[in-house]
């Protein structure tokens, strides 16, 4: 079947990061599964569509940090379980620790200023584009970001130095408006 | 590159290659199947649904029911019948054919009230007759081969109705000590509900007098002052607006909703004629229907047998005409008729109904 033929090159092309986004999102491996999966089962239901787009990944990445927020808000945006934060014992430079500190530090972080991190800093994107993709303002975007940040510095002191530095009170004023 | 970016891919790193394609694409065939069939399924629901419907709804063009090979044993028959509303089903049935189309000639014969049609039906003169259950039901005490072979009407409060004329100086029922009323029948439902209102009145039956009258006799009656007050049933209850006062209306309290008329064979042709009943029943199912469809039909056919109008007809408290035998409900009527002593012994009405074959 040509659309069988179609959606397979477009999974083979395109899965991988995909999946990868969908486990940053979630923070766990079968989530992350469960998300990619009801992406495509959409795409699917509506390929012929979606084929003749110019960037299908693009309609799929959007369709999966949507379909993400909305899966939180209709679980009653219930934090997801995360133990303590590691003992601070052991040498806090060690790198895979710290990654261990941010992995758990994002998972405390509301769903939306998590997508907002990630779509900022993991995918590289402009706060214009991330605006377009999350379907709000740049405003919106930047004060995100902010609190994102700010939260992370307060929930894992010791990432606090490496974090982008915080923003002037000048450009929270600017994204204010 | 910031830090935190670093770290989220490295963190990314750690989900595992899966390939989903392949499980999406079997969900999606299993929604699609599942959606194909839960449609199929729909459209056999609705086509089944609104064919009942539609049946029900179109009485006048149901399909014939599947006629017995044999035509009816009697191709003429004739029916005793009581000049009230109750009876508009029959000439319904007669007016749009029914009866022909089933090989039988219906004659209505009048009686003036349903007990009066027991020795004819016993003798043979009548092969159906119309009964108020309760004509029946005694018959049966008696010992006659008298059965109840389906039902006609059913009443609501006003079908049945005490009055005087209007300008009597009679103004309650316990006024009425002394006094004569006029009955369609000694023995019958409107006798027993005419019992139940004295007594709700603190009169015996014995504390009034009475007099058998049909009812197209009972308005005359009243006018020129030979009874002080009759039982009256619709459509002479809006005739006699005007010139007449309801003192009560009669199918109230524990008779509310009692079915009042029905049809009455003798055991015996029923068993010899099952056929000649069977066909006499569906064709007036037919009109029954005709009659749930557009309950004017009833007001409009009343006039064709009655000395009355449209007009009168149409304000009528006629009723519900059903062909069901409700079942409860006659078990309802033998109890208050035990009460009353109509019956003297509880009677399980079940062994008065002429069993389905």
């Amino acid at each position: 079947m040509e659309r069988n033929a179609g959606f397979r090159a477009f999974a083979d092309e395109h899965q991988r990061p995909l999946l990868r986004l969908a486990y940053l999102l979630t923070g766990d491996v079968h989530l992350a599964e469960d998300l990619l999966q009801s992406v495509l089962v959409r795409m699917l239901g509506r390929w012929p569509k979606v084929r003749r787009m110019d960037r299908p990944e693009a309609y799929a990445r959007r369709t999966m940090v949507n379909q993400y927020l909305s899966w939180r808000r209709r679980r009653g945006a219930r934090e997801m379980p995360s133990e303590d934060l590691p003992e601070r014992s052991h040498a806090p430079e060690d790198s895979t620790v710290l990654r261990l500190v941010l992995h758990q530090a994002l998972s405390r972080l509301t769903p939306k200023q998590r997508a907002v991190l990630i779509l900022r800093f993991y995918e590289d994107r402009a706060e214009r584009d991330v605006a377009e993709l999350l379907g709000c303002s740049i405003g919106t975007v930047k004060s995100q970001t902010h609190h994102a940040l700010a939260r992370l510095r307060v929930l894992a002191p010791e990432l606090a130095p490496r974090l982008p530095a915080p923003e002037g009170p000048a450009r929270t004023e600017e994204a204010r408006r | 590159m910031t830090w935190i970016g670093d770290e989220l891919r490295r963190i990314a790193d750690d989900m595992p290659e899966r390939d989903l394609a392949g499980r999406a694409l079997e969900t999606h065939h299993r929604r699609r199947r599942n959606l194909v069939a839960a449609v199929a399924a729909a459209v056999v629901v609705i086509t089944v649904l609104t064919g009942t419907v539609a049946i029900r709804l179109l009485p006048g063009r149901v399909p014939d029911a599947a006629r017995p090979p044999a035509p009816p044993e009697r191709a003429t028959v004739n029916v005793a019948m009581v000049s009230s509303g109750e009876a508009a089903p029959l000439f319904v049935a007669q007016e749009k054919g029914f009866f022909a189309a089933e090989g039988l000639t219906v004659q209505p014969v009048f009686i003036p009230s349903s007990a009066a049609a027991v020795p004819g039906l016993l003798e043979g003169q009548y092969a159906l007759a119309q009964t108020d259950h309760l004509t029946a039901f005694v018959a049966h005490e008696h010992g006659r081969d008298v059965r109840i072979a389906g039902g006609l009407h059913r009443a609501e409060p006003r079908s049945l109705a005490l009055a005087v004329e209007a300008g009597s100086q009679i103004r309650t029922v316990a006024g009425l000590k002394g006094k004569l009323i006029a009955v369609p029948e000694l023995n019958g439902l409107a006798m027993l509900s005419l019992n139940a209102v004295l007594k709700r009145a603190g009169l015996a039956i014995t504390q009034v007098k009475l007099v058998e009258k049909p009812y197209p006799e009972m308005l005359p009656g009243l006018r020129t002052g030979k009874f002080a007050a009759a039982v009256l049933a619709e459509p002479f209850v809006s005739m006699g607006q005007g010139h007449t006062r309801v003192l009560r209306e009669m199918m109230t309290g524990e008779f509310a909703g009692l079915p009042t008329a029905g049809w009455m064979v003798e055991e015996s042709w029923a068993r010899a004629n099952p056929r000649t009943m069977a066909a006499f029943l569906r064709a007036l199912a037919k009109a029954h229907r005709v009659i749930a469809d557009d309950p004017k039909a009833a007001s409009a056919i009343i006039p064709s047998y009655l000395r009355t109008t449209t007009r009168e007809t149409e304000r009528a408290a006629l009723g519900t005409y059903s062909a069901e035998l409700d079942i409860p409900a006659l078990q309802r009527l033998a109890d208050v008729a035990r009460r009353y002593g109509f019956l003297k012994k509880p009677l399980d009405v079940r062994s008065v109904i002429v069993p389905p074959r």
